[in-house]
């Protein structure tokens, strides 16, 4: 303790300012702004995403009008994907604590850290331009639409294609970073979890991303030069466009997955006071599901115009990659077995993590079943399983993420009971939000429909009831985690009795992280006791 | 059947087409699979989390070591892998029905275009003598408030029990056939021809949907289907070969008389199409859509894209309709796609003139 009250002033937040922030290269500053930065984008999605609900809760126009709806499902999807999952837990969390949790004094490259950050504010400016005439594509931007539609398409892909180049730096970052500036003892087999699954997303992030680049820049040069890439009329190929499409975006689902993997599999153990179970099936198969993410991108697309063949065969790679996350969650199961589990907030997050992920991840298992996913493709269905996956997954991981850590970064307590209320209110409207999608999507409901015929009413009725607890849910929350940063109580080190590195060093940690470079003897997940 | 179940039951729509029935069995499959999966993972858990729980002001309990098992992790491993073989079979095999259409399906030519879908069938009537052919067109419309329910006017008609072969393309953007009642849903692409093909083993009347984003009014980008047993088709498709020689029997007298259609009958037949055919982007109240307003257009000033500007004239309505791309209006995009015939334009342009 004495140590810590002798740290105290020398944290890396003494420094007070908006400059300091700006000029900083320290990667907790960085982690912190793309922290808020991506939180404040979650709720600005978020606010269309209840408008959406609001025009949807009856049949018939009786709020917005059909342009403005495809506008803000845009919005919605764009500002959610680009501008908040994507970035995500890898360069708010992951710049945080990887470095410390390895124990490095930094990313290897700390200024090219802080021109990721400065990129990604270049990009959403650039997308904010776009707003003067705003895009009605989705965040998908199909060809031919998006090649025709009247609307700032260029701004929009200009920003996403700026917002790739902030993400390919941060993973290049960390993956040298993992490589290069592990502490003496930090084998790889003593790496903590979510330093393995950062690891995984940023080699797909640094693989995936420049895909995207060009495919958008093709876009781009389609829209302003009438170069036929995409477009049937300039002698184009419209699907050509959707395969570039996916063999990006598809591993970018698992960019946003898998960090949030690597937070259960934190939270799980310190939470059971149990070693985690099976922690080399859970590393190898993060790589595993990095490395078969790139083979079943076309099962985006049993509908579109695939040949009989490549349609089953992507529909097999598609279970292949089932497999190891499968693996993961058995693993997770039997890490609560026999601990001793203490439900504070950050555990029932990473528990609702389970529970719900693994619901997207059998509702998987209907689409990637070629056949079967024919009826259930571009409905609801899938909205709700995605929804599940990214936010019943990622979201949920990344709140569990913020009540774990920002004790850590303050050195202050939050609210404990507000926690465990507002986490409920996520909970339940999260599910009362997309369980009647599940089920408007079997009987046929398409997505991205601004009206729909009124046999489906009552169940947007209950959705939009859910998306509105869901919204006050997660507001309350994290108000609640912010707020502890001025009232909460001081906390100590180690609140929760964890053992990787970041929790033996002060709080808030200092600016470089450690005086001496530690010296590792043993992995993380040293709870319990030996038998015998 | 308990209550619940029977709710889940009537969640699918019916089962209207061959194929239906395979994808249900797999989806069923598919569903008892996730059942089990779910109660034993999500039960597990909360076992777990109610069994170990820590109790409030309990002290530090030693717990197991437990690191991992190779048993158990080859056992968690191995049969999941299974199972998903035995899912992707059943995906595999009624995607293979459902991609295979039997020989002798009559086919239908299906267009999609923002936003409705237009259906040409193989009825055809020919007029020996002059050698006038029509054939039956089924054009379709938008729907711009499918929250009242789909309008019964002009639905697609089918025969049940005949299998039909869809050849589809798309006139403008990327669309999707979706007949959920029937389980199938193919895109229709631009440039491309997509094949589908289905055929009905229940009566009644099915929704369409379009389930690829296509703009503006893609949810009203929706249609119905029309199942009728075979004597009731027949009767339809007699009626509809009637209505086609009564107009090939109006164009030969047209022909013999040698006299134009007057203005009015001509506005009158001017006003189906532009219902049918420009009312998705063009209203009549002066308020835009997706293209400008065209009540009163003959004789005002128009601004084009190039900053250029005219007055416009019959010549001017004839080149905007026929060759959109050459001149452009200012302030909307270039994305006027339509088919009409040769003599739907004059039609059209005269009951443009009528309108103030
Ligand atoms: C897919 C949407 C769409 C359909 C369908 C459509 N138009 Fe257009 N139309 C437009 C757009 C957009 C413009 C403005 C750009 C341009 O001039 O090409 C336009 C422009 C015009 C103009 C010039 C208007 C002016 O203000 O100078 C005329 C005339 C016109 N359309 C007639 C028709 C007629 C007649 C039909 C039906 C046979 C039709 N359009 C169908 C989208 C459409
Ligand atoms: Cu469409
Ligand atoms: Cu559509």
């Amino acid at each position: 303790m004495a140590a810590a009250e002798h740290a105290h002033n020398e944290n890396f937040l003494s420094r007070k300012g908006v400059w300091e922030w700006v000029r900083s290269v320290d990667h907790k500053r960085i982690g912190i702004m793309y922290l808020v930065a991506i939180l404040i984008s979650f709720v600005i999605g978020g606010v269309f995403a209840l408008l959406l609900r609001t025009e949807l809760m009856f049949p018939g126009k009786d709020f917005i009008d059909a342009n403005t709806y495809n506008i803000f499902f845009t919005m919605h999807g764009s500002i959610m994907i680009f501008l908040f999952i994507v970035p995500g837990i890898i360069a708010s969390f992951g710049n945080i604590f990887l470095p410390i949790q390895i124990g490095a004094k930094d990313v290897a490259f700390p200024v090219i850290n802080r021109l990721s950050f400065q990129l990604y504010v270049v990009g959403v400016i650039i997308i904010g331009f776009g707003l003067l005439s705003p895009a009605d594509t989705g965040w998908t931007f199909y060809t031919p639409y998006s090649a025709k539609s009247g609307t700032s398409v260029i701004s929009l892909a200009a920003g996403a294609f700026v917002l790739g180049f902030a993400s390919i730096l941060t993973g290049l970052n960390f993956v040298v970073t993992v490589h290069k500036m592990r502490a003496p003892g930090m084998h790889w087999t003593r790496l903590p979890l979510f330093v393995w699954s950062i690891y995984s997303a940023s080699l797909i992030q640094v693989i995936a991303t420049p895909v995207i680049g060009i495919t958008l820049l093709l876009l781009i040069f389609e829209r302003i030069f009438g170069v036929g890439f995409f477009n049937p009329e300039l002698g184009g190929d419209p699907v050509l466009f959707q395969h570039f499409f996916w063999f990006y975006s598809h591993p970018v689902v698992y960019i946003m997955i898998l960090p949030a993997m690597g937070v259960v599999s934190e939270v799980l153990p310190v939470f059971s006071r149990k070693p985690i179970f099976g922690y080399k099936a859970i590393a190898w198969s993060s790589i595993a599901i990095a490395a078969v993410s790139f083979i079943v991108w076309a099962h985006h697309l049993f509908t579109s115009s695939l040949s009989t063949t490549v349609a089953i065969a992507f529909s097999f790679l598609t279970f292949l990659v089932a497999i190891p996350t499968a693996i993961k969650v058995f693993n997770w199961l039997a890490t609560l077995y026999g601990g001793q589990i203490d439900l504070k907030t950050p555990m029932l997050y990473a528990l609702a993590f389970v529970f719900l992920f693994a619901i997207g991840g059998l509702t998987g298992l209907y689409l990637g079943a070629v056949g079967v996913d024919i009826p259930l493709h571009d409905t609801y269905f899938v909205v709700a399983h995605f929804h599940y996956t990214i936010q019943g997954g990622t979201v949920i991981s990344l709140m569990g993420a913020l009540y774990y850590w920002w004790p850590k970064v303050t050195g202050r307590m939050y609210n404990e009971k507000i926690g465990v209320i507002t986490f409920l209110l996520v909970f339940i409207g999260f599910n009362l939000t997309f369980i009647p999608q599940f089920i408007m999507g079997i009987s046929g409901m398409p997505r991205r429909y601004f009206d729909y015929v009124p046999e489906f009413a009552n169940y947007h009725f209950l959705s939009t009831i859910g998306a509105y607890i869901l919204g006050i849910g997660y507001v309350s929350a994290i108000t609640n985690i912010f707020a502890s940063t001025w009232t909460g109580k001081k906390c100590g080190d180690n609140p929760w009795n964890a053992n990787t590195l970041e929790w033996k060093i002060p709080s808030p940690p200092p600016e470089h992280n450690f005086h001496d470079i530690p010296t590792v003897t043993e992995w993380p997940y040293e709870y319990g006791r030996k038998a015998g | 059947m308990t209550f619940a179940a029977k709710l889940f039951f009537a969640v699918l729509p019916p089962e209207a087409s061959t194929v239906a029935g395979g994808i249900d069995f797999a989806f069923w499959l598919i569903t008892i699979i996730c059942g089990i999966s779910f109660v034993l993972v999500e039960g597990a858990l909360i076992y777990f989390v109610i069994k170990y729980r820590r109790k409030k002001g309990e002290a530090d309990k030693i717990t197991p070591y437990l690191t991992h098992s190779t048993k158990l992790e080859i056992i968690w491993t191995v049969i999941p892998t299974l199972i998903m073989f035995v899912i992707f079979y059943y995906g595999m095999i009624t995607y293979l029905e459902l991609k295979t259409p039997p020989s002798g399906a009559e086919t239908l030519k299906v267009t999609g275009r923002m936003w409705a879908w237009d259906i040409e069938y193989p009825i055809c009537e020919r007029d020996a003598e002059s050698g006038i052919q029509e054939c039956y067109k089924n054009i379709g419309s938008t729907n711009p408030v499918p929250g009242k329910g789909i309008p019964a006017r002009n639905p697609i008609v089918v025969q049940l029990g005949k299998a039909y072969l869809l050849e589809m393309t798309s006139l403008d953007v990327i669309h999707s056939f979706y007949v959920p009642a029937f389980r199938i849903k193919q895109d229709v692409v631009p440039g491309l021809k997509t094949r589908q093909w289905f055929q009905a083993i229940q009566a009644g009347t099915f929704h369409m949907f379009c389930t690829e984003y296509c703009g503006l009014n893609h949810s009203g980008m929706i249609s119905a289907i029309k199942v009728l047993p075979e004597a009731e088709y027949k009767a339809w498709e007699e009626t509809t070969r009637a209505k086609l020689r009564e107009k090939i029997a109006q164009q030969k007298a047209d022909l013999a008389s040698g006299k134009p259609p007057s203005p009015e009958m001509m506005a009158k037949l001017g006003e189906a199409v532009y219902t049918s055919k420009c009312a998705s982007c063009h209203k009549l109240d002066g308020t835009r859509l997706v293209g400008p307003p065209l009540n009163g257009i003959l004789g005002k000033e128009r601004e084009l894209s190039d900053g250029s500007k005219l007055v416009a004239d019959e010549a001017y309505l004839l080149e905007s309709i026929v060759n959109p791309k050459a001149k452009v209006v200012k302030g909307y995009p270039a994305a006027m796609v339509v088919q009409v015939s040769g003599d739907e334009v004059p039609q059209v342009i005269e009951y443009l003139k009528t309108l103030k």
